[in-house]
């Protein structure tokens, strides 16, 4: 189960097996409960901070990449999957259960300050309380929401209704005797520049804000359960594409397909895997455009020529994608051991297609960087504001250009390889700006690299010979895996690290299906950025984040 | 409404006519007044000529700006943008779309007037009045060429900057008087735009003062006809953008400024503060603030025309065609800027007009001084 | 003086037009009592407060500058006026440029000494400074 590869620049993290964590763990360690992508290690609940410390800070474990909340019938349980930046297949899972008459468990807050938002979720959803932790209140529901979801004993039928209130200004008591006042300000839900029905609580002092606090969950369709009640081989796949879907339904499929392949042990045809790799891209470039056009629209007004500009090339993208998978929006392309069909009949003209595209892509990218990030102003405007240092965006759990732009490099594609992106020749791109400024170029120059691995893909399909044009392996129609089979999985997003967490229970749907969406975690890091900075950098940061609220709340 | 047009009508004609005869003549001479004109044509004299041609040459001109505002706000602003972002733009009604026009005002005026709860009452229907009526106060001392001058008083410039400004005077009362944060947060940037440029601004037009030595809009005018150089038999006029280019290009900067456009829309900032001061209006409250922000623009080419670009003059076409040109190529600038230029933070503004704007149109000031002092 | 009857004139026409646009819109348009839609807009949530508050104006410094620089403009137009004419009837620069020299001369010096002191500038609230993040280097 466990992992062995242990990377040789990576100095201070030598403890890499099983056995050495456990050896490092000592008496913390209750019993082994591994999973299929990392070995799990059973703690008590008022010991997850030591473990975890030690985790991070002697094991190198800096990355919380996501936190499960379950119940069983006898417990609850919540997961930890901890990761390290230098090297994602490095993975350790802490598993901590809880009683079903007592759900309380030590907060992992203090030590990964991303578990904050993790485990509000978890306590939201699932129902279990965290001791320690700074603030913990519903995040996706309604704060007079009754019951907890995917708790056992919810009932679904059961009418709720829900009030429209106040909010409360958070600094009101700060300012007793002050002479001035600050300003609660609600941006959002319906406001030009929140990307969605995102709702930003601030408090402004003057023009600069003191205080944001993002309130999620507006959008919130709970795909999770949606996904268990789906079978793993057909009916799971069309929901990815609604998680992000700003044209990252390919990636988000993907997310899907790897854990379930690995979870049913299902082999990939390398032909699929040059097509899901292009297709992927393909869908990255889309992703990034919109990204950058908006964040363009954000800094410079209410219309710019950037975002119709941006908007003309995605364009050229969906139309690729479109002859590719029938589709624009919910591809629905991907299947278990493949993808649903070969590429459009004539080749010849797909290939051109693209080609055409990846031709002008240079061109284009010359007329962003002429007008947007070799603008006087837009620098002004942008380098040094929002600024997130490394070790925060890390304790934040903040991957994807997010992080990139911080100079953290890790992107899953070449740190934990998957599909064809081993095989082929590009480069990550990193920016160690820390600022808005460094996001947008980050974004930029993934376009680039995405284009170079476009090409290589379809130099190579160009040339596969046509009787191994396999496009799907032979998969069983219905698929069970094993009786608590757990695993977490996860691949580069448009936005960063998106990752699943499937536990199987020996039928044909999942017992929990957890997501682990890069945006929830990004849009965290908005007060470290946006706390004492100007409200049109909050609006800069907020853009330069690029969430999509489809993800964030599910 | 009707009655009025009709009556107006004659009038017009002949002034074009008495005022082309007289245009190209003008340089020095003192120029007859729309309302002495209409006075004249009218046989009237005294006050009521005064009162009477004032009021129809007041009408004529206010009307000129509506009109020109229409065909902006509706049509040309929507069709120049979309030429910038690779889009057609309203091409349904009439031809080229222009009928959208009256579609559009239609709608607009029809909408229902909500009033939100906690308004400062009088404030807040006063102000969209305000702004309108501060960019057309403004147009009485533009000479538009071709005779279409309103008033021509010794104080000409002074009086249009000081007109124009009572503009802020409006989105200061609509952001308070709203209460609505977003409101308040655009009044308090709208104050904190006019501080920063409102001195470069004036002190950039002072030092055009200099070169002409007068007030007067009609001898400013008059003073950029002499002939700058001569280029092969083309004699180049000595419009003040040529014989100053830099306090020119100070001068359109915080003109951009003064009118509140990219990268200046500070108050308004859509992205940020929704739509800034004027949040909460709707119906014809928000059509006139759309009405006054879109004179306003003109105003600004206006002055800009009048202090550098020679105002009316111009070869082969009539003076008004000209100036005519002079505004919408400002507008048309100003409609770029809106597509390619980002917008900039108002503290970024405010030291912008403080450390820069500032201290470069004192120093314009200055050499411009020290230059004409030597030189004459 | 009938300069300024025109002008006048225009100011009425300045207030008349908007006059006669809201009446015609109040003849037209519709009138559908229902409260929900008289709620102060913020971005659709329920306001906290109304937006009639004391606040933090961070460019205080500046607005008291404005005052002095404006008053001093209105110095500057009379000299700009005479200038060339004086200089065209013999006056010396001496005389007519000096003087204004030395004028603005002090009005910089006193910008100047403004700018040192940061009240150019807008005045970071330090409530807000106070949490933010800081770049670790």
């Amino acid at each position: 189960m466990s992992l062995e590869e242990s990377t040789p620049d990576t100095v201070d993290t030598g403890v890499t097996t099983a056995e050495e964590i456990e050896a490092l763990l000592g008496d913390l360690v209750l019993d082994r409960d591994d999973h299929l992508n990392a070995p799990g290690f059973v703690v008590r609940p008022d010991q997850v901070q030591d473990t975890l410390f030690r985790l991070r800070d002697e094991a190198g474990f800096d990355h919380l990449s996501c936190v499960t909340a379950q119940e069983y019938e006898d417990r609850y349980e919540s997961i930890y999957h901890l990761k390290k930046y230098d090297d994602p297949t490095d993975e350790v899972s802490v598993v901590v259960p809880t009683p079903t008459d007592n759900p309380v468990s030590e907060s992992a807050e203090p030590v990964y300050r991303t578990a904050e938002w993790h485990e509000r979720e978890a306590y939201d959803l699932v129902g279990i309380d965290y001791d320690d932790h700074p603030d913990l209140r519903r995040i996706l529901l309604p704060e007079t929401w009754q019951g907890h979801p995917l708790s056992r004993d919810y009932d679904q039928d059961r009418p709720q209704v829900v009030p429209l209130r106040e909010h409360a200004n958070p600094l009101q008591e700060d300012h007793e005797g002050d002479e001035d006042d600050t300003m609660f300000l609600n941006i959002g839900p319906h406001h030009p520049a929140t990307h969605g029905v995102l709702h930003l609580k601030t408090v402004l002092d003057g023009e600069q804000v003191v205080d944001v606090e993002s309130d999620i969950g507006y959008l919130h369709r709970c795909e999770e359960q949606i996904c268990q009640q789906g079978t793993y081989r057909y009916q799971i796949m069309p929901y990815p594409d609604r998680w992000d879907y700003i044209s990252a339904g390919l990636l988000n499929e993907w997310a899907y397909a790897r854990v379930a392949e690995d979870l049913a042990d299902i082999e990939v045809p390398e032909y699929a895997q040059v097509i899901r790799t292009m297709g992927a891209e393909l869908c990255r470039i889309a992703a990034h455009m919109l990204a950058v056009g908006t964040f363009a629209l954000d800094v410079y007004g209410d219309f710019t020529a950037i975002f119709m500009y941006a908007v003309r090339d995605r364009e050229k993208v969906q139309n690729i994608l479109e002859e590719l998978t029938g589709q624009r929006l919910m591809f629905n392309y991907f299947r278990l051991g493949g993808v649903v069909w070969d590429l459009p009949e004539p080749r010849e003209d797909f290939f051109e297609m693209i080609r055409d595209f990846l031709d002008d892509l240079p061109e284009a990218l010359e007329e962003y960087h002429d007008m947007i990030s070799a603008n006087e102003i837009l620098q002004v405007r942008t380098v040094d504001t929002g600024v997130l240092p490394p070790e925060v965006a890390k304790s934040y759990g903040a991957t994807g250009p997010v992080a990139r732009g911080s100079g953290v490099d890790y992107d899953l594609r070449r740190d934990d390889p998957y599909g064809y992106y081993d095989e082929l020749d590009w480069n990550v791109a990193v920016e160690d700006g820390c600022d808005n400024y460094s996001r947008l170029l980050v974004r930029l120059r993934e376009v680039e690299e995405s284009a170079k691995i476009i090409e290589q893909c379809v130099d190579l399909l160009e040339d596969w010979p046509e009787d191994e044009r396999t496009i799907q392996s032979n998969v069983p129609r219905t698929i069970r895996p094993d009786d608590d089979t757990e695993i977490y999985r996860a691949v580069e997003g448009a936005k960063g690290e998106l990752g699943i967490y499937v536990r199987a229970d020996g039928t044909e749907k999942p017992a929990r299906f957890k997501i682990r969406s890069p945006c929830f975690s990004n849009l965290q890091t908005l007060p470290e950025m946006s706390n004492g900075e100007y409200i049109p950098d909050l609006i800069a940061s907020l853009g330069s984040l690029d969430i999509v609220l489809g993800e964030v709340d599910r | 409404m009707d009655g009025v047009f009709l009556q107006s009508g004659t009038p017009t004609g002949t002034a074009n006519a008495t005022a082309n005869a007289t245009a190209n003549a003008s340089a020095g001479g003192p120029i007859a007044t729309l309302p002495e004109t209409i006075s004249g044509v009218l046989g009237l004299s005294g006050t009521l000529g005064d009162v009477v041609g004032g009021l129809l040459g007041a009408f004529l001109i206010a009307n000129i700006m509506l009109g020109m505002t229409a065909l902006a706000g509706p049509w040309a602003k929507r069709k120049i943008t979309a030429a910038f972002t690779d889009r057609i733009a309203v091409n349904r009604i009439g031809p080229f779309g222009l009928l959208i026009i009256v579609a559009d005002a239609v709608r607009l005026l029809s909408k229902e007037l909500i009033v939100p709860e906690g308004v400062d009452r009088p404030a807040w229907d006063l102000a969209p009045i305000i702004l309108p009526f501060s960019a057309l106060l403004g147009f009485a001392v533009i000479p538009l060429g071709s005779g279409l001058q309103l008033a021509d008083p010794e104080t000409g410039i002074v009086f249009a900057f000081a007109a124009a400004s009572i503009a802020s005077l409006s989105l200061v009362m609509a952001g308070y008087a709203s209460n609505n944060k977003y409101s308040l947060l655009g009044a308090l940037r709208s104050i904190a735009q006019n501080l920063a440029y409102e001195i470069p601004l004036v002190v950039t037009a002072a030092s055009v003062i200099i070169f002409a030595g007068t007030f007067q809009t009609s001898e400013i005018v008059a003073a950029q006809t002499e002939t700058l150089v001569s280029l092969g038999g083309v004699s180049i006029p000595s419009w003040y953008a040529f014989v100053n280019p830099f306090a020119f290009v100070l001068f359109v900067a915080a003109n951009l400024a003064e009118i509140g456009r990219n990268p200046f829309d500070i108050p308004e900032a859509p992205t940020e503060i929704v739509a800034g001061y004027q949040t909460e209006y709707s119906s014809v409250y928000f059509v006139l603030f759309y009405l006054g922000e879109f004179i306003h623009i003109f105003l600004g080419g206006a002055l800009i025309a009048v202090l550098f670009l020679g105002g009316p003059a111009g070869p082969v076409l009539p003076g008004f065609v000209w100036m005519i040109i002079k505004m919408w190529a400002f507008f048309l600038f100003t409609q770029w800027a809106r597509s390619a230029v980002p917008r900039v933070r108002i503290d970024q503004l405010i030291e912008m007009g403080w450390k820069g704007m500032l201290v470069l149109s004192f120093a314009n000031l200055v050499l411009t001084a020290i230059l004409v002092g030597v030189i004459a | 003086m009938n300069q300024w009857i025109a002008i006048g004139a225009l100011g009425v026409m300045g207030v008349g037009i908007p006059i006669a646009m809201m009446v015609v819109s109040a003849l037209l348009r519709p009138s559908v009592s229902e409260q929900g839609k008289t709620v102060v807009y913020e971005s659709g949530e329920v306001p906290t407060g109304t937006a009639h508050v004391q606040f933090n104006i961070q460019y205080y410094m500046v607005a008291l500058l404005f005052l002095v620089f404006d008053v001093e403009t209105v110095l500057i137009f009379p000299w700009t006026l005479i200038y060339r004419s004086a200089l065209e009837q013999g006056a010396t620069l001496g005389q007519v440029l000096a003087p204004m020299l030395v004028f603005i001369g002090v009005l910089v010096v006193g910008l100047g000494w403004a700018w040192r002191n940061g009240a150019v500038e807008w005045i970071k609230s330090p409530r807000a400074s106070r949490r933010k993040t800081e770049r670790q280097s």
